[in-house]
């Protein structure tokens, strides 16, 4: 059940926000919490009812150890704990791709995935796992004032609107949360409306422009093997954007639906195309995973390294390769491979990790400010030359993509600008993408007005407690609603659900 | 939170602003839908063609009618085929299929049009195709418009009709591109091309990615089978031929030797035109049918996907082939 999908926005939400205040109003907090939680299983089971008992074991196991980490931090229990929960995560997401490169290195070919058949990914279980293994190590850390109980936990955990594809949430951005709602002080309805303005805001972006531009840029990865340069720039630009929209819709509505239950979620994306460094970047960009990367992985092994590489090395270079480069690169390799189990996604994080480490050397050179345009540029062409790995479906497909984007040899023009070519001697044929001269005006029109609203568009995830509830405002929901849901019949996947 | 938004506002926002807006638009669209019910759609080629056919009935009425799909009008958009003045292009794309040619050759010899060749000059896929869903919606049931042709259409579209909903859930097309259609400028004419084809012209094949292969195989092992509908609307434009006396011609486009091989091997090719065969005798029993004895093959190398050729040199071997079709009518 897809957030952009009928069954959800006519029936199930309603039914799931009628019942959670309706017990809310009428048993308090508690009784709210059960119907929520009850309603978030529904949800995950629609999808595939059998994967609803791995959730439950996972919670139900994870509960017990993050109680006992509250009470008495081991570490032996957290590491167990991490191994679980790391195994789980290895089991159903790495499994194949593991014994596939095992049987190329052994074997020299990849067909151990042939006979072991294919396994299929429980959904959201990335996130999940990650929010239950930052509750675990937060327990270990005595971040964690008093144990949650069993409902807190499944609500922490299961929640629809954070379950699948995130935000990454805090249990302490929400325990207080929880706190007040049980003991019936909660937000109430006060958060209700800016909730609507802001999931409107989330399925207009998902269904009208990520799903608008997609089409480009599926046609453009599909053609990789012909595709010429200036469609490899048009169908990049298009998929950086679709991503962006995409994502940063959902995690719109995520804040949105929760907004509406009462709850504040973080917020996941801040413009992250206006960023002027691979820095500022991530600091914008899938904020909450970047933020688990940072305080579970980067910070303790770039402390640890620091340590070493300070009481043992003199030589500045050295110890930033130690104290810098190592820990980020280890970082976004993970983070990578987070998102995928594939080499395109470690490559994605290579490109990123190569990027933030360049940036940080700069600094740390003290290299000239850059003007801005250079240096929004080269940010802009780090990405984008990242989300070439992320889209594409293999290695040798980004590649042939990123040749054509920087081959000069690939500057064809399409046959519509036959005369155009001939004048200047240059090559044309019919393209795969660019195939009429109305398919190119369309791609050049989506491209431009989805890069200005990416960085112009409004951030209401981030400024709700700002907005103003006028007639204005309430067209503006309107009509985004309105085109959103006229648009609703062709459905697509959100793309971080695979991850 | 700000000293104006308070839940009281929020309360406010919910129960009449919001509502509001949303009842305001509502009827607004409807508004504007309604003025613009009239104005036809400008999304692509069949809608000009559709509109053009209507409007430039052309004197005296070129001899030869061509209808087909895109590899056919990829050819007719370029090249001068046939003698200046001799040749009308209904040529459309397979997602129209042969309703969509059928609608629009009524509609050009309803305009007074009276050629006396009809030559369809298609893949085999243009037989056995029958748009549906939202590729009928695109392609056919939003371009023809008119009350006889919306009636035929009842006749001949399979699945369900698209339920009525409100103008606001469909301000694309009832509102939106009905605005840019009446901005679009209005070009007379039937998308004809002017370059010569040239007999002594060379082709070289490109190269065959794997996922040319891969489109190529795909239809090669694909079915060909004529349905029940197209059987009919195949008899249709056999009765409008018989109306204006036109004699049918028709002519395969070229194939490359992947899918060529494929359905000889299967007996795909054989099987199709045997049906189709069948079908002429019965449906077009009393019209002068004559079908081209050869199916052009052509390289891999020389197609850009499973059904379109790449670049000029081999749209020009087409071309080449085409003209010599049309010039040698009598």
């Amino acid at each position: 059940m897809l957030f952009s999908s009928a069954e959800f926005l006519f029936w199930f939400l309603p039914l799931s926000l009628l019942s959670f205040h309706f017990a809310r109003a009428q048993w308090g907090g508690q009784a709210a919490m059960g119907t929520a939680v009850a309603a978030s299983l529904f949800f995950y089971g629609w999808w595939n009812p059998p994967y609803l008992v791995l959730i439950l074991i996972s919670v139900g196991i994870n509960f017990l150890w993050t109680k006992s980490l509250v009470r008495r931090p081991g570490l032996a229990k957290l590491l167990v704990a991490l191994a679980f929960n790391l195994g789980l995560l290895g089991y159903f997401k790495y499994r194949n791709f593991f014994l596939e490169n095992v049987d190329f290195l052994v074997n020299g070919n990849a067909d151990a995935i042939g006979s072991l058949g294919p396994i299929f990914i429980p959904l959201g279980i990335s996130f999940y796992t990650f929010q239950q293994i930052a509750l675990l190590i937060d327990a270990y850390d005595e971040a964690v004032e008093a144990p949650p109980s069993l409902l807190e936990y499944s609500q922490f955990i299961l929640f629809f609107p954070q379950l699948i594809a995130g935000p990454i949430v805090l249990y302490r951005e929400l325990a207080q949360q929880f706190s007040n709602l049980e003991e019936n002080h909660g937000a109430g309805l006060s958060l209700f409306g800016p909730g609507v303005a802001v999931f409107a805001l989330g399925l207009f972006k998902k269904i009208c422009l990520a799903d608008g531009i997609a089409p480009f840029a599926n046609t453009a990865f599909g053609a990789h093997e012909t595709i010429t340069l200036l469609e490899a720039w048009a169908g990049t630009s298009a998929y950086a954007l679709q991503l962006y929209f995409d994502f940063s819709g959902y995690s719109d509505m995520a804040v949105g639906l929760g907004l509406m239950f009462g709850f504040r979620l973080p917020l996941n994306f801040d413009t992250p195309y206006r960023a002027r460094n691979m820095i500022d970047f991530w600091k914008r960009w899938h904020m909450t995973m970047t933020r688990f990367f940072m305080m579970y992985l980067y910070n303790p092994l770039a402390l640890s390294l620091s340590r070493y590489g300070l009481a043992r090395f003199r030589h500045g270079g050295v110890i930033f390769i130690i104290t810098v480069a190592v820990p980020t690169l280890a970082t976004f390799l993970l983070s990578g491979l987070w998102h995928g189990a594939g080499w395109t996604f470690v490559a994605f994080g290579a490109v990123n990790g190569i990027g933030l480490i360049a940036n940080h050397a700069w600094k740390g050179l003290k290299g000239p400010k850059m003007p801005f345009v250079l240096a929004w540029s080269l940010t802009i062409l780090t990405v984008l030359v990242s989300f070439v790995y992320f889209r594409a479906d293999s290695l040798t497909a980004a590649h042939n993509m990123l040749s054509a984007m920087f081959s000069p040899s690939a500057f064809i023009l399409p046959n519509w600008l036959e005369g155009v070519a001939h004048q200047l001697g240059l090559e044309w044929r019919t393209l795969s993408m660019l195939s009429t001269g109305t398919y190119a005006v369309k791609c050049f029109f989506w491209v431009v007005a989805l890069a200005i609203l990416s960085v112009r568009m409004p951030n209401w995830a981030k400024t709700y407690d700002d907005l103003k509830p006028t007639w204005s405002l309430a067209f503006v929901v309107a009509f985004m609603g309105f085109w959103a849901i006229g648009w609703l019949d062709q459905p697509q996947t959100f793309l971080y659900f695979q991850f | 939170m700000t000293d104006t938004a308070t839940p009281k506002t929020w309360k406010r926002f919910l129960t009449r602003q919001l509502p509001g807006a949303v009842l305001a638009l509502a009827v607004l669209a409807e508004a504007l839908a309604f003025m613009l019910d009239g104005v036809a759609l400008r999304r692509h080629d069949l809608d000009l063609l559709a509109l053009n056919v209507q409007r430039t009935a052309p004197k005296p009425s070129p001899k030869t009618v061509l209808i087909g799909d895109s590899v056919t009008q990829d050819i007719l958009k370029t090249y001068a085929i046939g003698r200046p003045g001799a040749v009308a292009n209904l040529t459309t794309n397979m997602a129209s299929g042969l309703v969509g040619a059928y609608l629009l050759l009524k509609r050009y010899t309803a305009a007074g049009a009276r050629p006396q060749h009809l030559v369809i000059a298609s893949t085999p896929e243009f037989f056995t195709f029958h748009p549906q869903g939202e590729t009928a919606r695109t392609y056919v049931t939003s371009v023809f418009r008119d009350s006889a042709e919306i009636a035929y259409l009842d006749t001949v579209m399979t699945g369900p009709p698209p339920p009525y909903e409100p103008a606001i859930l469909q301000m694309d097309n009832r509102v939106g591109l009905k605005a840019l259609a009446l901005l679009a400028p209005k070009p007379d004419g039937l998308l004809m091309g002017s370059r010569a084809p040239d007999p002594g012209q060379g082709a070289t094949p490109g190269d065959v990615p794997r996922s040319l292969q891969d489109a190529l195989e795909i239809r090669g092992r694909a079915p060909l089978s004529i349905p029940a509908t197209n059987v009919r609307i195949l008899g249709d434009i056999c009765a409008l031929a018989r109306t204006y006396n036109m004699t049918v011609h028709i002519q395969n486009a070229p194939v490359a030797y992947s899918t060529y091989r494929l359905w000889q091997n299967n007996a795909t090719l054989k099987t199709f035109e045997r049906q189709r065969a069948d079908v002429l005798q019965t449906v077009c029993a009393d019209v002068s049918v004559t079908v081209g004895a050869d199916t052009p093959q052509v390289p891999d190398g020389a197609m850009r996907d499973s059904d379109h050729l790449v670049r000029h040199d081999w749209t020009n071997v087409y071309a080449v082939k085409l003209n010599a079709l049309v010039n040698g009518l009598p």
